[in-house]
């Protein structure tokens, strides 16, 4: 079925940017995981730098493993180490009692391993999420969550991928312009009963400042897109804190129950700030037809459903 | 072969010069065939980069005329613009006036610095070129040297075009007797594709914006690239194109079809599996599936362009 989207949009400032940021071609080429290669996905390296990263971000507390709580889909070799797709799926619903206050995204070997963090609303049945990060080197990328309860849990997987910080665009850099600051939500099809899965899109360059310009001598100076926040009417779905990692046009896949505020009539309203300062914002109607719903609800009456988790796409 | 040289002074001189030229493409110089009259065509290796392969996989032309010759593309590295500098040499006695690049690939820009020091000698290129190399060539630096190694890497300083070719107003230059149209064009297979077309022999030379037997790689736009090729299709006034990779084809516009076909494919599966809400790299594998017998290197880049593709239409 077709994604929906509703492109009603309030616009805030627009910036103007220097230039985008997109992996050039040459980075030699990526040839898809043979069987040996993925059979030795589990066999990656140990991460030299992990301690230190984890020491520096979470203090000497303990980091547990957090298969039981989420799962993790990173492509071991990336296609373009730019535009690197990484899912979280998680495997329980939010509730007061037992719920993931912040998921903190690092990629060990990039210049800004930390690559977001998120934080997800406390009510929230799944708190699922997809993005498009940026991979400098063969790494190991995590996502370490924190409970509730303060304890902290993590899954990783090893990547493939280099120079993607610092590799520049090839693009039409006026076309480009032209476009920054717009925003895209798109509707999609969700499995889960009653669920909402959204994509957001933004165009921005996220530019990480790390490329240098020969001919001025100088660092193009970055640009990126520092926070991010989704509402349901007041509720807030979703906040995140992002940096140069993250990739160009950064692009957020979700899920919410179409409850979640009180009423599924209530617009999703989407605010950003950036590094410098700017502030874009974006509201559409979002609501799952009618019809949909019944649908759902007469097939409920009819079968059990297992609930099983989601692995947003990208 | 001595023999024949030989022989060859005691001929009247149009016929020696001929016979002198085929006798150097027959000698397995660099390059290996003659398309037209004093054009000279060097086709790259259809494979990945290599250091054994000397990372020779793009194509590179020689046009004479009367005053001066043009070399259209470089190479992939210092080593590769020598060699096709001194193989001009054997070919022709004018002066190689022209250096131009028919877009910031690697592959076809890193040997720019061995002809830099030819006397009088011009480099040409896309306005986009300057600023994309500057920016670029950090980066492509990088790959050269894990593919050939540190030392390469150092040889090759990227020179960048001194005139520049913008969209709206083609350049043409006289070799002698010889105009050639350079061309800029949109955004394409790169943001910095020209093409450069012979009048003489109405033969137009493409860069990358025709693969031959290597699969096309995407890195600029699809969309763009589709309105370029159609452009180049209705042109009456050619009679032969020259590719980036892949060897001449008598047909040119069934070659340039291939290119077309292949696009049309890219961007219809890509459009049908996001409608679908196939996630990026899942759509990787899929989209294009039906072309792979079409191409070699095919699974080295297709997925790749698939990502390009994917990006591209969700700004669309």
């Amino acid at each position: 079925m077709a994604g929906r989207t509703t492109d009603k949009m309030i616009n805030g400032i627009k910036i103007f940017a220097l230039a985008l940021v997109l992996l050039g071609w040459y980075g030699g080429a990526t040839q898809t995981a043979t069987a040996a290669e993925k059979t030795a996905i589990t066999e990656a390296p140990e991460s030299e730098i992990w301690g230190d990263l984890s020491t520096d971000i979470f203090g000497d507390k303990e980091i547990l493993d957090g298969a039981a709580l989420m799962e993790m889909d990173a492509p071991y070799r990336a296609l373009d180490a730019a535009i690197v797709p990484i899912n979280i799926g998680f495997k329980q619903p939010q509730n007061a009692e037992h719920y993931v206050k912040s998921i903190h995204l690092i990629i060990d070997e990039n210049p800004a391993p930390v690559a977001a963090v998120f934080y997800p609303s406390t009510n929230n049945r799944d708190i699922s999420f997809a993005t498009r990060v940026r991979v400098d080197a063969y790494t190991h990328i995590r996502a370490v969550a924190e409970m509730n309860d303060g304890n902290l849990y993590m899954v990783n997987k090893f990547v493939k991928a280099a120079g993607g910080c610092s590799a520049p665009s090839l693009d039409d850099m006026p076309a480009a312009l032209k476009r920054m600051g717009k925003m895209k939500l798109h509707l999609l099809e969700s499995e889960k009963e009653d669920m909402v899965k959204a994509r957001f899109m933004l165009s921005h360059p996220n530019y990480s400042g790390l490329q240098f310009n020969q001919i001025t001598r100088s660092a193009i100076p970055a640009h990126y897109v520092t926070e991010i926040s989704i509402k349901k009417g007041d509720t807030e779905i979703l906040r995140l804190e992002g940096g140069i990692s993250l990739s160009e046009n950064p692009n957020f896949t979700f899920h919410y129950q179409d409850d979640i505020s009180g009423d599924a009539a209530d617009p999703i309203t989407v605010t950003v700030v950036d590094s410098e300062d700017k502030t874009y914002a974006g509201s559409w109607a979002a609501e799952l037809k009618p019809q949909k719903r019944f649908s759902r609800l007469k097939k409920n009456l009819t079968e059990r459903k297992n609930v099983l988790p989601i692995f947003a796409a990208t | 072969m001595l023999g024949g040289g030989v022989a060859a002074a005691f001929l009247p001189s149009a016929v020696s010069r001929a016979t002198a030229e085929t006798a150097a493409v027959k000698r397995g110089g660099f390059f290996t065939s003659r398309p037209a009259a004093d054009i000279y065509f060097h086709s790259g290796l259809q494979q990945l980069p290599s250091r054994a392969n000397g990372a020779d996989i793009a194509c590179i032309t020689l046009i004479i005329g009367d005053d001066a010759a043009a070399l259209i593309d470089s190479g992939y590295s210092f080593d590769l613009g020598a060699k096709a500098r001194a193989h001009a040499a054997l070919l022709t006695a004018k002066p190689l006036k022209w250096v131009i690049n028919t877009h910031v690939h690697p592959d076809h820009i890193f040997g720019n610095r061995a002809l830099a020091d030819e006397d009088g000698v011009t480099f040409c290129g896309h306005k986009n070129l300057p600023r994309l190399m500057a920016e670029a060539g950090p980066y492509y630096n990088a790959r050269l040297a894990e593919i050939l190694g540190a030392e390469a890497a150092e040889r090759a300083k990227l020179v960048p075009p001194q005139r520049l070719v913008a969209a709206a107003e083609p350049m043409v230059i006289d070799l002698g007797n010889r105009r050639l149209h350079l061309e800029a064009k949109r955004l394409a297979h790169t943001s910095t594709d020209l093409t450069v077309f012979d009048e003489k022999s109405g033969t137009l030379i493409c860069g990358d914006l025709v693969f031959d037997g290597h699969v096309p790689t995407l890195d600029g736009s699809a969309v763009g690239w589709l309105e370029v090729l159609a452009e180049l299709k209705g042109r009456s006034e050619v009679k032969t194109i020259i590719p980036g990779h892949g060897v001449i084809r008598k047909d040119w516009k069934k070659q340039l079809q291939k290119v077309e076909d292949y696009l049309k494919v890219l961007l219809d599966d890509t459009k049908k599996l996001m409608a679908k809400g196939v996630s990026i790299g899942k759509a990787a594998e899929l989209a294009a599936a039906s072309q792979r017998q079409q191409w070699l290197l095919f699974d080295d880049y297709n997925p790749r362009n698939v990502a390009k593709a994917f990006v591209e239409l969700e700004w669309l």
